[in-house]
């Protein structure tokens, strides 16, 4: 299992597109991907509701958890990912 | 309900010009019904293989309509339906709704709008407005899909085929922007007046529509074939053979006008003595530019922000900026005039907290809410900042109502300003600011504000409505408002007058810009920059070459001592019927 705290560094927090880009990113590796904030545990990485509902705003911590044979890889990537301000990144 | 092929005439209220023939399209937007049925254990694996297909086919849906709007509006407006598919496909949803049909046999609809309740209100429980405000996406997908299983046709607009009119009891300003110009003929509306916004678009679409029809998009069915005349405020609903034949030959008469017209529209706004008339375009849209530029336009005189503001969420500094910057750059060196956000707390109660107010037009709307909601206001004036660099750039504030609000205004500008030199962005330093006058109150102190703006814009719309007391989008008094009327003129005349004074830029830019009997009445009034819907240009110039400035001021002069609206417009026909001989107002007065 692999873990990593990270803080939400969009002004407008994780909204709806972010969501969509964080589920398609979670969507190509096959570890099992959890967020969790705060007292919201255990979010589905891979699921756009779930991730919404996190209501990550900027300057949350969120921990990424992830297990299987890629989980270093996709922690990796959706860190990246979590702290970029999305804008730029499509 | 009549019976169909017989002859049946709609009386509404024309809204813009013109003739349209086709077959009848009746938009419906309906809420669709959800069947609590159980299913038997035999039919599970059927159930749950009917709604997977059934989220594939609104998944196809929302490609298609991602797609369309990535061509013609942009990518950046496009993404927001990555959100809505990657929302239909969540394994979540997916999940929760095959184990109700397993474990609780709920038919497949029944189980998707259970889990989707639950996730709804999950949402409404996030403390963050703009996450909760998301419960708006969840519904739209709730809808696709189980108007889909209810096994009804989802009627999008963009269904329509050629030489359609379409028929609905109302159409939002985001729907009217759905119309493909090519196919659609014309629109008819159950309700709404002259100047609702679903009227101002179609004119700059150039189609005919009626409204305040009462109950036309129940009376006519999908299929029949309509004329709708829109010089006569009526609805032909199978009219036979000669009458068509009749309005075959009118429409040909009109494109031929129209096409002469055209061909004059290098030809500059200049009076016969010589007064040089600045004409703007007034738009809407970004891809509207290219009508404007079309037509002759030497600028936008105003372009009003509010479809940015429309959809089911708030739009980005950086998709405010692409799309600014796409109208700069598309006519630049000639200015554009911005106008900032100006709509009522209605329209954004998916991103504000909203009461319900009895008198919306005297209410929460405008620069009010801006200057209470200063977050939202200066993303936007960061964005309208940025995007003068590409060009010029003007900043038009709407309801204004007193000197106070505009101090405030300029003080958010200013840090907007500071916001980017902190980020190290490069915007237009002199960015010029100016009110719009539509309230009485500024139009009577104008002196005090034109001290204190760089420009001032009329909007006479909004100041017709507040002078005279007259909701315009109530049709039964829809017929006492009436932008002729000397109050209005005498005011329009107390504006011009004072900019003049004070060496600031007085413009136009309501509806009575491009209402070809107004042009000579407007540049005697002391208005020599008229800003108006871009298929309105050609016909004004026309009018503007024809007359001279001292005519000009001699009829309104005569105009500005006459009693009631309607003996201004009597005496304005006579005059055209001097200027031009065989010109005749499109659209009656009723």
């Amino acid at each position: 299992m692999v873990e990593k705290n990270i803080i939400i560094n969009n002004h407008l927090g994780i909204h709806a597109r972010p969501a969509a880009l964080i589920v398609q990113e979670a969507a190509r590796f096959k570890a099992e991907i959890t967020f969790s904030k705060e007292d919201v545990r255990g979010i589905n990485g891979k699921s756009i509701m779930g991730v919404m509902m996190l209501a990550a705003e900027q300057g949350a911590e969120v921990t990424i958890t992830a297990t299987g044979e890629d989980a270093a890889a996709a922690v990796e990537r959706l860190a990246d990912l979590m702290q970029s301000d999305f804008e730029a990144k499509v | 309900m009549s019976g169909s092929n017989t002859y049946r005439k709609i009386c509404g209220i024309s809204a813009a010009p013109g003739v349209g023939i086709g077959r009848a399209f009746v938009y419906k937007k309906g809420t669709p019904a959800i069947t609590r049925r159980r299913i038997g254990t035999s039919q599970v694996e059927a159930e749950i293989e009917r709604f997977l297909y059934t989220l594939h086919l609104a998944g196809d849906e929302i490609r298609r309509i991602r797609r369309m709007v990535a061509a013609e509006q942009g990518e950046e407006l496009a993404q927001i339906f990555d959100a809505q598919l990657a929302m239909l496909e969540d394994v979540q949803i997916k999940e929760q709704t095959q184990q109700w049909i397993r474990e609780k046999h709920y038919s497949a609809e029944h189980a998707f709008s259970v889990t989707l309740r639950g996730m709804k209100k999950a949402f409404r429980e996030i403390e963050n407005e703009y996450m909760r405000a998301r419960v708006s996406d969840v519904m739209d997908i709730e809808n696709q899909v189980l108007m889909r299983l209810a096994g009804s046709e989802v009627q999008g607009l963009q269904a329509t085929r050629s030489n359609t009119i379409i028929f609905a009891y109302e159409l939002l300003p985001s729907e009217m922007v759905q119309l493909e110009r090519r196919q659609i003929k014309g629109v008819v509306l159950d309700i709404g007046g002259t100047t609702s916004h679903a009227a101002i678009i179609a004119r700059s679409l150039r189609l005919p529509i009626i409204v305040g029809t009462g109950n036309s998009s129940q009376r006519v069915k999908t299929g029949e074939m309509a004329i709708v005349d829109g010089n006569e405020g009526v609805v032909h609903v199978h009219p036979g053979a000669e009458m068509e034949r009749d309005y075959r030959a009118l429409l040909r008469r009109q494109l031929r006008r129209q096409r002469d017209l055209d061909s004059r529209s290098d030809l500059p706004a200049e009076t016969r003595d010589g007064c040089d008339i600045t004409l703007l375009a007034n738009i809407d849209i970004p891809t509207e530019v290219q009508v404007a530029l079309e037509h002759g336009a030497r600028g936008v005189g105003m372009y009003r922000t509010e479809f940015l503001y429309l959809s089911y969420r708030l739009p980005s500094e950086e998709e405010q900026y692409q799309a600014y910057v796409q109208i700069i750059r598309a006519i630049t060196p000639a200015p554009v005039t911005i106008r900032t956000i100006d709509l009522g707390g209605d329209k954004l109660s998916h991103v504000l907290d909203v009461q319900q107010e009895s008198n919306p037009f005297l209410g929460w709307r405008g620069i009010r809410i801006c200057l209470d909601e200063p977050e939202l206001f200066k993303t936007q004036l960061r964005a309208l900042l940025r995007a003068g660099c590409e060009g010029r750039v003007q900043i038009l504030l709407p309801m204004v109502s007193e000197i106070r609000e505009l101090i405030k205004a300029r003080a958010l500008i200013e840090e907007a300003k500071e916001e980017l030199r902190a980020r190290g962005q490069a915007f237009q330093e002199d960015c010029k600011v100016g009110i719009m006058v539509e309230v009485p109150s500024v139009a009577i102190m104008v002196d005090q504000f034109a001290k204190q703006v760089d420009f001032l814009s009329l909007g006479t719309n909004d100041l017709t409505q507040y002078v005279l007391a007259v909701d315009r989008g109530t049709s039964r008094v829809a017929n006492l408002y009436d932008p002729f009327h000397p109050a209005v003129l005498r005011l329009i005349k107390m504006v011009a007058d004072s900019g003049d004074r004070h060496g600031k830029p007085v413009s136009i830019c309501g509806e009575m810009a491009g209402d070809p009997l107004a042009t000579i009445l407007l540049i005697g009034l002391g208005l020599s920059s008229l800003s108006l819907s871009p298929g309105l240009i050609p016909e004004v110039k026309e009018i503007i070459r024809a007359t001279t400035c001292e005519q000009a001021r001699e009829v309104a002069g005569k105009c500005l001592e006459m009693a009631t609206g309607d003996e201004v417009c009597r005496y304005l026909e006579e005059v055209m019927g001097e200027v031009l001989p065989f010109w005749r107002r499109a659209s009656r007065r009723e």
